[in-house]
């Protein structure tokens, strides 16, 4: 930008050059900034301003101020706080689950012993392109107690299978398993990183006498870190959000025994199906200031861990 | 002597090749039988939808549990008017393929398919420990009967005019607006594009319930318009990955262009768009497959207009409809994943480049 903007400044005086720019700039912008304003801004400052209030649309007439009983309410709430547990024991297996696997399978494809890794590559991705109804709609099937194949394999090799999706211990475990077949993303962006490894740093370390375990944790890991904090981001993000999935496998009400009731679910259920939509938006404003101070965190915290090479 | 020498010399010779062949060799297989049964635990669920769409599922449904796992179907014998299934009977002249005719605790009736006119046979004994007679069988009855027990015409209407158009729209936004945080100076622009970046991460469902309330205000509710007026304001993620591929054109090609008189927005038609095309596409596909695999807000849009709605709130309606077949709910994944999965195959090198734009280069 800089030599455009000198050889405009040569015709024009520098201050009106720099305006003109900056209007030009704001205005490819606009169609962000309307959207950002009335897509976002505005409905947030509502839902924020609904979350004070008993607001329910049928008797939207009878709206009154009730200060934070809705935010009170939360922490009241017996099953508003037990969807927040089951939304936090599926992020406590699904965050370290979905940062480490697609790494994993990402290092076993570039591995060069390995063949025709460009199929495995293909195929690893090829179920990340499947709506996750459709993908629901079959795990369902396939672990079915009586005729799916999951548990007829494991009684072909003497194991009794759990009965998965409507066992209350198991369900949140089945989910995992089911968003393993989401690595895709993941997997490209660790392969891309660690193709990026420069191989002299392995040859340079391998003279120094490091082992494979040894180049692994000092070289691999921080220069990939990168993408590790992205998919630690997301991951959270993503749990956080929890929704489609688990309405298709438990319904509104959760099952088994409301261990699939996600705090999403549950606000879906208190603003559209209960009408509640003051306390479901009380419910939404939780959730974002949560989901913000998690990434502000992580993003402050990148700096002791997360490594960027110079000169990008 | 010499000869016998040197031919067990040669042996020897042609072992050590063969061992250090074989060793070359263990690697490469050690690791291709690792990700083979990877590879193999993680795609059964695709291997166990093909095998029940394609069966006879309904013979394989009322079988219940010891049914073959791949696609089949079971002899049946028409008799009377009704159709019998065929067991395989164990008799004193080995096993016969007889018809079950009147079932019993004891003892059962059973009719010769080869010789029907005979009449009913006496067995004794429980029919139920009785095996089917299985047999490979391929059909497309569950496709067709799902298709139209779905209205999956309907659905693919519906999800191509919502997916397709949002498209068209988000890909003439986005390319403008990244072309602003890529090529313009102007106050607040770091401020503006760390906004752009959180709204990637943080939920919308904080947007969801006045969004609702308005659209259904101004009579949009249980239309597509609140599907695809968004589109029309960008999308962070794709203006992301477009802005980092506009940054990767040297500036003197505008630079060249607007000395020779070419305002901004003929220079980005005509310099920027045609170098980024690879960007372009795979903008186009992830927002394609954002809109077509959208559930919550068509859920939250459309709830009771049935005849609006898209392939994820179909395939979620009939999952409670189809409760007891399996085939025609795997047969309704078939029809659902075709599509996807072809554009995949057709697109991938684009798939990876946005995810590697995107998650990778900073």
């Amino acid at each position: 930008m800089a030599t455009l903007t000198s050889r405009i400044s040569k015709a024009l005086p520098k201050s009106r050059a720099q305006k003109r720019e900056a209007r030009l700039g704001l205005t490819m912008l606009a169609p962000w900034l309307v959207g950002l304003l009335f897509l976002w801004i505005l409905p947030m400052g509502i839902s924020l301003y609904f979350s004070f209030t008993n607001y329910d649309p049928v008797k939207a007439d009878q709206i009154k101020f009730i200060g934070f009983d809705n935010f009170v309410r939360i922490f009241t709430d017996e099953v508003a706080i037990w969807s927040g547990f089951v939304t936090f024991r599926f992020m406590f297996i699904y965050v370290p689950f979905s940062v480490i696997m697609p790494l994993l399978i990402a290092l076993m494809i570039t591995n060069k012993t390995l063949p025709i890794r460009g199929v495995f590559r293909f195929l690893f991705y090829l179920p990340s392109i499947i709506p996750g109804i459709a993908a629901t709609l079959i795990f369902l099937r396939v672990f079915n107690v009586q005729t799916g194949w999951v548990n007829r394999i494991l009684g072909g090799i003497g194991i009794e299978g759990p009965s998965w999706f409507w066992d209350a211990n198991w369900v949140t475990i089945t989910l995992v398993i089911l968003e393993f077949w989401f690595i895709g993303a993941g997997m490209i962006q660790y392969i891309a990183a660690l193709q990026n490894v420069p191989l002299e740093m392995y040859e340079a370390a391998k003279v120094d006498g490091a082992g494979p375990f040894r180049r692994f944790f000092q070289i691999t890991l921080p220069l990939i870190s990168s993408v590790i904090f992205y998919r630690l981001v997301f991951a959270l993000i993503f749990a956080m959000q929890y929704f489609g999935n688990a309405m298709l496998v438990g319904g509104l009400s959760g099952n088994p025994d409301r261990n699939t009731l996600f705090y999403n679910v549950y606000l879906y259920r208190a603003g559209w199906t209960l009408n509640e939509m003051g306390y479901a938006s009380a419910l939404a404003w939780f959730l974002f200031i949560l989901a913000g101070a998690v990434t502000i965190g992580l993003f402050a915290s990148q700096k002791k861990w997360v490594f960027y090479a110079t000169g990008d | 002597m010499a000869s016998k020498a040197d031919s067990n010399l040669m042996s020897l010779g042609s072992d050590a090749a063969l061992a250090r062949q074989a060793r070359r060799m263990i690697g490469p297989g050690l690791m291709l039988v690792m990700a083979g049964v990877i590879i193999s635990a993680f795609l059964l669920p695709l291997a166990y939808m093909l095998t029940t769409a394609f069966r006879d599922d309904r013979k394989m449904t009322e079988a219940g549990g010891e049914t073959p796992w791949y696609p089949a179907t079971a002899a049946s014998l028409e008799y009377n008017g009704e159709s019998l299934p065929i067991l395989k009977v164990p008799t004193a002249d080995g096993v016969k393929n007889w018809a079950l005719l009147t079932k019993g605790r004891e003892d059962s009736d059973f009719i010769d398919p080869a010789n029907p006119a005979a009449g009913p046979i006496n067995w004794k004994g429980s029919w139920r420990t009785l095996e089917r007679d299985w047999s490979p069988y391929f059909t497309l009855d569950s496709i067709t009967e799902s298709w139209r027990r779905v209205n999956f015409t309907n659905l693919f209407k519906n999800s191509l005019f919502v997916s397709v158009i949002s498209v068209f729209f988000t890909l003439i936004s986005c390319t403008i607006v990244a072309y602003g945080y890529a090529r313009f100076k102007f106050p607040g622009k770091d401020i503006l594009f760390w906004v752009l970046t959180a709204t990637v991460f943080l939920p919308q469902q904080v947007t969801w319930i006045p969004l609702a309330i308005f659209y259904s205000k101004i009579g949009w509710s249980q239309s597509y318009l609140p599907l695809i007026a968004p589109a029309l304001f960008g999308s962070a993620f794709e203006i992301f990955l477009l802005r980092q591929f506009i940054m990767s054109i040297p500036k003197e090609m505008d630079e060249a262009a607007m000395i020779d008189g070419a305002g901004p927005i003929r220079t980005l038609v005509s310099v920027i768009v045609p170098n980024i095309m690879p960007a372009f596409v795979a903008a186009a596909m992830f927002h394609f497959f954002f809109k077509w695999n959208d559930y919550f807000w068509p859920l939250i849009m459309l709830s009771g207009k049935e005849d609006l709605y898209t392939i994820p709130l179909g395939l979620a309606q009939l999952n409670n409809t189809f409760g007891t077949f399996p085939g025609l709910a795997m047969a309704s994944g078939v029809i659902a994943i075709t599509l996807p999965i072809v554009i995949f195959i057709i697109f991938q090198r684009y798939f990876m480049l946005g995810n590697v734009v995107t998650g990778v280069d900073k």
